[in-house]
């Protein structure tokens, strides 16, 4: 029945396997290393490749993986049996040679053991499956030991009840002065023990609420932004309110307004600089993990002064260095904290419950060293995971793929997709002044024909950008156009239209500006997938706003099934399907330590985070550095 | 001999000030035997056959692999004639998610470098090697210490493979480019780390030519053609570091 099993160590060599038939397995296996195991999710269930369906188990303690697969019709129940016993077999009877990472022994007698376990487990659910159809006699269900009298209701005990529920129903007028001082009596127990608990101070939750806000960025520019308040009296000339006049612009001086100001010319050449955090010092709070119910109010308080209580630390110490081994009963607890601490970060509670789960699963089995404390081990264990999460599983560099297409005489190709109001057209002016600086000539393709303004955002941008980099220093050549059609048009051709155009005018990238959408919103989001399917774009980027939480998996799951159910290929060659292939995580810097949009985007993608906007500057745009991140959400 | 002490507080002195002299030069002893680098790294894309040659070189046993997870280590004992030398070798793993995080850890421990390359899967694989070596080479740990670097051009065996003298043409040209735009940022801020990286690469001199292999400061780089038959050139590497 099983296709293939096979045990490997952690670092990539194949210790023994077994295979039913002999098809190619290596690349499966693959596939599950890379995109489960080394993605970080943690499923317990079955994974599907192709027609295969598979499994597989950790040993943490011998850096062992167990995988077993098997065609997907078949729905084989004993599989996590089967993978257990198997597990303390061969640990049992190889204990010694995995120990000392002799990975050349010769493990082929390992063959006897697992057709005895396979054949035991396959015949218990053999049995089971008989036993489950079988109805059950008469003799052995609950009825047959009862007697006969037992199922009579007699008339007698029937009016008792019924007496008994009227006299509950209607109470006399005695009873129910006595009720209502009960009542009273009540509801004045209730508000004093309101009112000492008020007293008592705030809700026993010490460890998740001292933050200190961190030192806001200082302005970098002296003069204040914004526009100058106009005073509304008699003596206003009617021309200087004309603002559709070209003439006007000629005297505003577009390179100190307030995108951006002159000095910020020069500053993004090159690849972008990661985003920084400053490490303030690590809060040791969600550390000593005290069992609330065990705590009384006035030690609480002492706690909150001092930081760390001599019985919060000794109490920490007896629940978590018990053991030398990391078991499920050391880890949930502190996992649960954990947990709650990243809901708290605004990373969605979904994916901070299946994160904890897979680094639970994953410290399973673990031996703890001398005088380690679980807590760090798990702590740190997390943080390597998520740090992982956040590293991009392929190469991402835009500017060595715009050399390539500019060999190949082709624009490279972005689109920008994302829900309403999230800072789209900003940030693809952010970028755009970024491949600027970078010596790139860029045509911005106006594809959102729907809202109002939108062409003309980009146009006052346009505007912008030309003067902050005039043609002069670049050779004559403007470094923005903008290509639009005005609105209404559909949204794909005009992108067509865009890029044949710019191939002719020898443009290096084109920025396609699509309409925000809400994810729910069908013939939307068809439009989109047809816009990318038409152009092929090299990049599809999705925006996301830093700000949202639980929305956020939704956001972007949505979104991505949406390019998958509306591609047309999705059926003859699922592996040409384009969907998202980037997040530019936008108002990073409103906050503050919440960074936890970050990971929950690309937990459901798994794609990377490109672009981070960290502000209302063209220069404000910064590259992800995952170890600052995980660190102001683990803070 | 305890009369030689006048009182016994002297003797309490000296005996403390004795230990602490000890502990010094039992923790120096530790710390400089933990910071001599004597491990030989494998490092390179995924799918190369990393693991494959380490199995070959530690195990003598050609074992099927799986994408690694976790570094191998251990030692491979090499027979030349009538000497033999240990050596001892970390494979570490080739995936983008782990290979910088296990890269650091045993950086600092690198003797020397050997950086597998699918010979077969070059051409497309060429961007995202280059990349690799690039940030390898440029690397500021690495960079400070003399270093012996071998690019091993793996699985000659399998007839469309792209040869040695191909391979480092294009690797040249490639990092050529990245250093391009690395250092576009020469023009305007100074001191910034893509300065910092050009000037750990190239001897000052070479900086303005097209990049070369033997133009690096301070690393050796050797290349070689090898297969899982026959891997001697790199057993004779091994041997010589």
């Amino acid at each position: 029945m099983l296709d293939l099993f096979t045990i490997f160590s952690k670092s990539g060599i194949v210790l023994w396997y077994f295979q039913g038939t002999t098809q190619l397995f290596t690349n499966s296996v693959n596939e599950l290393i890379k995109s489960v195991i080394l993605q970080e999710r943690g499923v317990q269930s079955a994974w599907n490749h192709n027609t295969l369906s598979l499994q597989y188990k950790l040993d943490n303690e011998f850096e062992l993986v167990f995988v077993v697969a098997y065609q997907n019709i078949l729905k084989l129940a004993y599989i996590d049996k089967f993978l257990n016993e198997i597990q303390l077999r061969f640990r049992d009877r190889f204990k010694q040679v995995i120990e000392n990472c002799q990975y050349g022994h010769n493990f082929d007698s390992f063959k006897s053991d697992f057709d005895e376990i396979l054949a035991d487990c396959e015949r218990e659910a053999e049995e089971q499956a008989q036993m489950a159809r079988k109805p059950r006699k008469y003799e052995e269900s609950e009825k047959s030991s009862r007697t006969v009298a037992s199922m009579i209701e007699t008339k007698t005990t029937l009016i008792g009840s019924l007496v008994q529920s009227a006299t509950n129903s209607t109470p006399s007028e005695k009873t129910k002065g006595k009720n209502e001082e009960n009542v009273e009596n009540l509801s004045a127990n209730l508000i004093d023990d309101l009112e000492s608990k008020k007293s008592n101070g705030p809700s026993p939750r010490p460890a998740m609420r001292k933050f200190e806000p961190k030192s806001k960025k200082t302005p970098t520019s002296p003069q204040p932004k914004g526009k100058a308040p106009k005073k509304w009296d008699d003596n206003v000339d009617v021309n200087t309110l004309d603002y559709s006049s070209p003439s006007n612009d000629s005297k505003e001086d577009l390179t100190t307004s307030q995108y951006a100001s002159k000095k910020d010319i020069g500053r993004s050449i090159g690849e972008l600089k990661p985003i920084e955090v400053n490490y303030e010092e690590e809060i040791e709070e969600v550390d000593d993990y005290v069992p609330e119910t065990n705590k009384n109010k006035s030690k609480l308080t002492s706690n909150k002064q001092n930081g760390k209580n001599s019985t919060g630390l000794f109490s920490s110490l007896k629940s978590l260095v018990g053991g030398k081994m990391l078991t499920k009963e050391t880890i949930q607890p502190v996992m649960e904290k954990m947990q709650e601490h990243l809901v708290s970060k605004n990373v969605a509670a979904e994916i901070a419950t299946k994160v904890c789960d897979n680094v639970a699963q994953n410290l399973e089995g673990k031996q703890l060293g001398n005088f380690q404390f679980a807590t760090t081990i798990i702590k740190q264990a997390l943080h390597e995971s998520m740090v992982q999460i956040l590293t991009p599983k392929r190469r991402v560099d835009i500017l060595r793929d715009v050399f390539e297409t500019q060999r190949q005489k082709r624009p490279y190709v972005i689109v920008f997709c994302g829900v309403n109001g999230v800072g789209k057209s900003t940030n693809l002016a952010k970028v755009t002044f970024w491949l600027i600086e970078n010596n790139f000539r860029v045509l911005i393709a106006a594809c959102d024909t729907f809202r109002s303004g939108a062409v003309e955002q980009l146009k006052t941008h346009m505007r912008h950008l030309n003067a902050l980099h005039p043609p002069e220093n670049h050779g004559g050549n403007q470094m923005v156009e903008l290509f639009e059609q005005g609105y209404g048009k559909d949204p794909a051709a005009i992108a067509h239209d865009a890029i044949s155009y710019a191939k002719d005018a020898r443009k290096d990238v084109v920025l396609v500006d699509t309409a925000g959408r809400m994810q729910d919103n069908e013939p939307l989001m068809k439009a989109l997938a047809k816009l990318i399917n038409v152009n092929n774009p090299d990049l599809v980027l999705f925006v996301g706003e830093a700000l949202v939480g639980n929305e956020a998996v939704d956001q972007v799951r949505k979104f991505n099934q949406a390019l998958i159910d509306n591609s047309p290929v999705k059926t003859t060659n699922p592996d040409l399907v384009r969907t998202i292939d980037g997040i530019v995580l936008t108002k990073f810097d409103t906050i503050d330590d919440k960074v936890g949009a970050a990971i929950s985007m690309t937990y459901t993608t798994g794609q990377p985070i490109v672009f981070v906007g960290t502000g209302q500057t063209y220069a404000d745009l910064k590259s992800l550095n995952a170890e600052s991140v995980v660190k102001s959400l683990l803070k | 001999m305890l009369e030689m002490f006048e009182d016994k507080s002297t003797l309490g002195i000296s005996i403390g000030v004795l230990v602490v002299l000890i502990t010094f030069v039992i923790l120096w002893l530790l710390r400089s035997k933990k910071s001599t680098r004597k491990n030989i790294l494998l490092i390179g894309a995924s799918n190369s056959g990393k693991t494959r040659l380490f199995c070959e070189l530690v195990y003598q046993k050609d074992a099927l692999t799986q994408i690694s997870i976790v570094p191998n280590r251990g030692d491979a004992v090499i027979k030349d004639g009538g000497k033999t030398k240990t050596v001892s070798l970390v494979d570490i793993p080739g995936q983008d998610k782990v290979r910088r995080k296990y890269f650091s850890l045993y950086k600092r421990s690198a003797k020397a470098i050997a950086f597998v390359i699918d010979s077969l899967s070059f051409q497309k694989e060429c961007k995202d090697v280059a990349q690799f070596m690039y940030e390898v080479l440029t690397d500021e740990t690495l960079s400070k210490t003399k270093l012996n670097f071998l690019i091993v051009c793996h699985k000659q065996d399998i007839d469309l493979s792209k040869g040695q003298s191909f391979i480092k043409a294009n690797l040249e040209k490639e990092i050529e480019l990245l250093r391009k735009i690395s250092t576009s940022a020469l023009t305007s801020t100074s001191g910034s780390s893509g300065e910092a990286k050009s000037n750990l690469l190239v001897k000052s001199n070479d900086s303005n030519k097209q990049f070369e292999f033997s133009h690096l400061k301070y690393t050796n780089v050797e290349f070689c053609e090898t297969s899982c038959q026959n891997f001697d050139p790199l057993r004779n590497w091994l041997l010589s570091n």
